[in-house]
């Protein structure tokens, strides 16, 4: 118990710290002087505030929510295919929804955020609903190398025909810089448009949780007390679609951190989704902001974008937690 | 007879996609002009269109897809996993950050000669890496070698998508087309580079067949019938690897021959062994042969990349077949 | 006939021992039956007789050659071994599985010769598969099943049967039904080697008894030698009343208890 209850106040001192670093830090260090103006006495003409309060703020605040969202829907597919190596990226959902974005891209060269979040979610609907068909027709006893390998396909599936997309309409490289991931074109008004959708998203997630508990016992034990599990997991899907498509809609398709981030947390907050899955909330958002840092700081003034960040260090993580067999 | 009425159809199809080959393009051949060609009597540049640009084509658009369906075949008996391609394994990514990293900062002119070589060897190290963290003392456990291959596919992929933002405009051009799997590899001397690998490895693999066939009775019963489970396992693998690599490093990165074909091989014939494997390499030989055929007519001007038809094609297929098996 | 004995035999999993010093000879030509608690290694032990695994310490004696240094398909020809888990394969037909029992005669490209057909053929008639022989795997009861794989074994015309727990999961007419199958092998002059966990079939159906606990091999001996009340408080922590069978000196547990935590 206070091991829990230790780590969610560690962790979210963590994040308040790491929040206000992120306004101070970057290919500029701004004084602590400006970032206290810009975020309660702001004047319009002061550069160094407009730096933190145009740029900055919306990336920060844009960082913690994706952190949340990538977190917690890799934490509920997690729980609803009990299958620890899930994770929005490898699943192909983000590839899906990336794709969803390319054709936008290639209709209408620099679409508004509206549009962009359609596109994203049409695309990761379009992989949610074939992996939940696919793992529902064996009623999820499909086994979670199945469902990777499943994922991977459509990954690769989606990659290509967003190459061939970025191949004929000739989009620049810019576009693949979005895909890769990263807060550098955040803005007021995308946040605005997609905030409310993530948290919601959020919302729901927490209130679902308990019962993603109860389907971790297995079907049959859910059911026998009083539980519709196939409900629970459309429910879930849709929660998923509703945090992946607009995160994938806002920074890129960032991998990786659906899958780390739960793996950590289970470890100090146990298995019960209650706590799983905000903990992944706020660890999702600490360790995204902290990405989002780094990202600003590795090769100033240029930008390695986060998801590369995230990928770097998601990638030697997961390989070892193989390697030692835990996976 | 299904069989038979299989091995009938490939082989027409292989001659009917061989003509078309030779006669479809941006300058369109008939089969008169084709049969003055072979006679010696057509234009000068009749001559060249055919032997050296289409001819070329034709074979190792064949040959590639022979190598990538026997090493799916391979990959999908060892790791007694049907879902399995070799792309898993990071051969296709490994070679794509080659290829990037070589053109981006070390050389310009796709038509050097190195670059085959140069993608084998990126392909050779993803692969050892895969192999280092899949292994489980000595022996090849499947699920960890699959869960491997994709983190080390995601990293590679990701470090890939970063590379392609900070290389020249034309080095994005030809690495993203060669990330969707167009066959740039068209002269003489790939198919040269390509035909020893295929000539010489499938006899092997087809004379130690039938421990191919016991191995998919599981690993204990082979072991009980007298096979060596290590050192077969490992013979296997690196035909695999090795057909994979060096396809692929001419063909471009291809995804899915290797996954399919040996799953209509298997349906057409059982599971009789070599009889499988000759026949899903000459359904692979058919498959890229015409999607590279599909992809040289299907636009109006330009072409498409044989690797993404055959994702069209191959990834709906696949997804199909899981969603039918009721396990 | 075939010597299959150990010597000083330890295996392990990963840094962990499993089955410690065991010295011991198969007798030949009998069943032998190898009992004991849940995670006494009895698979494990098999698993090292049969060449699955190494071992740690310690040699497996096939007619006197250390199976290390043998050829695979050398060990294929006199030991032929049954594992728990066989459930790979979907579309073959019986026929087709018992043929693979001639693998490790068969060479390079060469199909099935006439010596192979005749005891693919014997294979299914002693396991009474003839009339199954072009139904798939799937199609078969459990019974049936085990049968299949036991044809396999057969087929492999070995002087030595491994079978690791074989019966546990069919129901009582099929779990006789392989036990005598198996007693029909042994009369043709097999050795038998299994584990089992009912303690009436290990006594009737077997002519000498292995017990392990905790990866030791705790007693050998005749049913009549190892079936009494202190052995198998021993071995199992149960406290065992025994009767014997009408007409036969195999003892027969007729009742036991737990003991009571002191």
């Amino acid at each position: 118990m206070t091991k829990r209850n230790y780590f969610f106040s560690v962790v979210f001192i963590l994040l308040i710290t790491a929040m206000f670093l992120s306004l101070r830090y970057g290919a500029v260090t701004s004084k602590w002087t400006d970032v206290s103006q810009a975020l309660f006495h702001f004047d319009p003409a002061n550069q160094g505030e407009q730096l933190i309060r145009y740029l900055r703020l919306p990336r920060m605040i844009g960082a913690v929510l994706v952190g949340a969202a990538f977190a917690i829907s890799g934490a509920l597919i997690q729980g609803i295919t009990s299958n620890p190596i899930a994770d929005s990226g490898l699943l192909g959902i983000n590839s899906g929804a990336g794709l969803g974005l390319a054709i936008v891209f290639a209709i209408s060269g620099n679409p508004s955020p509206t549009v962009g979040i359609v596109g994203s979610f049409l695309g990761a609907s379009v992989s949610i609903v074939l992996i939940y068909l696919v793992s529902s027709k064996v009623s999820f006893g499909l086994s979670p190398i199945r469902i990777v390998l499943l994922g991977a396909a459509l990954s690769s599936f989606f990659a290509a025909i967003s190459q061939s997309i970025s191949l004929l309409f000739d989009l620049n490289q810019d576009m693949t810089f979005w895909f890769v991931g990263g807060t550098a074109n955040l803005s007021w008004a995308q946040l605005q448009t997609i905030y409310p959708l993530i948290l919601l998203g959020i919302l729901g997630a927490c209130l679902i949780s308990p019962q993603i508990t109860l389907l971790s016992l297995g079907d049959d034990t859910a059911i026998s007390l009083g539980k519709k599990p196939n409900r629970i997991r459309r429910l879930s899907m849709l929660i998923v679609l509703l945090l992946a498509g607009s995160s994938v809609a806002l920074v890129g398709a960032i991998s990786f951190i659906g899958l780390m981030v739960p793996h950590i947390v289970r470890f100090f907050v146990g298995h019960d989704y209650r706590y799983v899955i905000p903990a992944s909330g706020i660890f999702g958002a600490l360790f995204f902001v902290v990405a989002d840092v780094v990202s600003r700081l590795v090769a100033p003034p240029l930008e390695t974008p986060t998801g590369v960040i995230i990928t770097l260090i998601g990638v030697p993580f997961l390989l070892l937690q193989i390697r030692k067999g835990s996976l | 007879m299904r069989k038979r009425i299989g091995w009938l159809s490939l082989f027409l199809l292989l001659i009917t996609g061989g003509i078309l080959s030779l006669t479809v393009g941006t300058i369109p051949l008939n089969l008169n002009d084709l049969l003055h060609v072979f006679q010696g009597t057509a234009t000068t540049s009749q001559q060249l269109i055919v032997f050296d640009f289409r001819f070329p084509r034709l074979l190792v658009s064949i040959v590639a897809g022979m190598g990538l369906a026997i090493s799916g075949y391979l990959f999908q008996t060892i790791t007694h996993n049907d879902l399995a391609d070799p792309g898993i394994l990071g051969i296709n990514a490994g070679a794509g950050l080659t290829v990037l990293i070589y053109l981006g900062f070390f050389a310009t002119g796709e038509s050097s000669w190195y670059l085959p070589l140069i993608a084998c060897g990126g392909s050779f190290i993803a692969t050892g890496l895969v192999y280092y963290f899949g292994r489980q003392s000595e022996r090849i456990t499947p699920n960890r070698l699959l869960l491997a291959g994709v983190a080390v596919n995601a990293g590679i992929s990701a470090l890939t998508l970063i590379g392609t933002i900070r290389v020249s405009k034309d080095s994005y051009q030809f690495v993203t087309a060669w990330l969707a799997g167009t066959i740039w590899g068209t002269t003489w001397q790939h198919v040269f580079l390509l035909l020893p690998w295929v000539i010489v490895l499938l006899p092997l693999i087809l004379l130690r067949g039938r421990s191919l066939e016991v191995l998919e009775l599981g690993d204990e019963v082979a072991v009980g019938l007298g096979v060596k489970l290590k050192r077969t396992q490992l013979f296997f693998l690196v035909c695999a690897v090795c057909l994979a690599a060096v396809s692929v490093s001419i063909a471009g990165s291809i995804s899915f021959i290797g996954l399919i074909a040996p799953h209509i091989a298997r349906q057409l014939t059982g599971r009789k062994n070599n009889q499988t494997l000759v026949m899903s390499a000459l359904i692979g030989g058919v498959l890229l042969l015409f999607s590279d055929i599909l992809a040289r007519i299907i636009l109006p001007s330009g072409e498409m990349a044989a690797g993404i038809i055959v994702s069209l094609i191959g990834a709906p297929y696949f997804i199909l077949q899981l969603l039918k098996k009721s396990n | 006939m075939t010597k299959l004995n150990t010597t000083d035999l330890s295996i392990g999993y990963d840094k962990k021992i499993v089955v410690n010093d065991i010295t011991v000879e198969i007798p030949k030509g009998q069943i032998t039956s190898l009992i004991g608690p849940n995670g006494s290694g009895k698979s494990t032990f098999l698993k090292a007789l049969a060449q699955i695994l190494e071992p740690a310490k310690g040699e497996v004696f096939i007619d006197g050659e250390n199976v290390q240094r043998l050829e695979t398909k050398a060990v294929a020809k006199k030991i032929a071994s049954l594992s728990q888990t066989s459930s790979l394969i979907s579309g073959l037909t019986v026929e087709e599985i018992v043929a693979y029992g001639r693998f490790p005669y068969q060479k390079g490209f060469s199909g099935l010769k006439e010596e192979d057909h005749r005891l693919i053929g014997w294979a299914l008639e002693a396991t009474n598969l003839e009339s199954l022989k072009k139904r798939t795997l799937i199609t078969l009861s459990g019974g049936q099943q085990q049968r299949v794989w036991i044809a396999m074994a057969l087929a492999q015309d070995t002087d030595i049967l491994i079978l690791d727990e074989p019966i546990t999961f069919l129901d009582p007419a099929h779990q006789l039904e392989i036990l005598e199958l198996l007693q029909e092998i042994n009369r043709h002059g097999k050795t038998i080697l299994m584990t089992i966990h009912d303690l009436n079939h290990a006594s009737r159906f077997s002519d000498y008894l292995l017990g392990m606990k905790n990866g030791e091999l705790v007693f050998q001996g005749t049913p009549k030698e190892i079936f009494t009340a202190d052995k198998l408080l021993n071995l199992f922590d149960i406290q065992a009343t025994f009767a014997t069978l009408p007409n036969s000196d195999k003892p027969l547990v007729i009742a036991y208890d737990l003991v009571k935590e002191h």
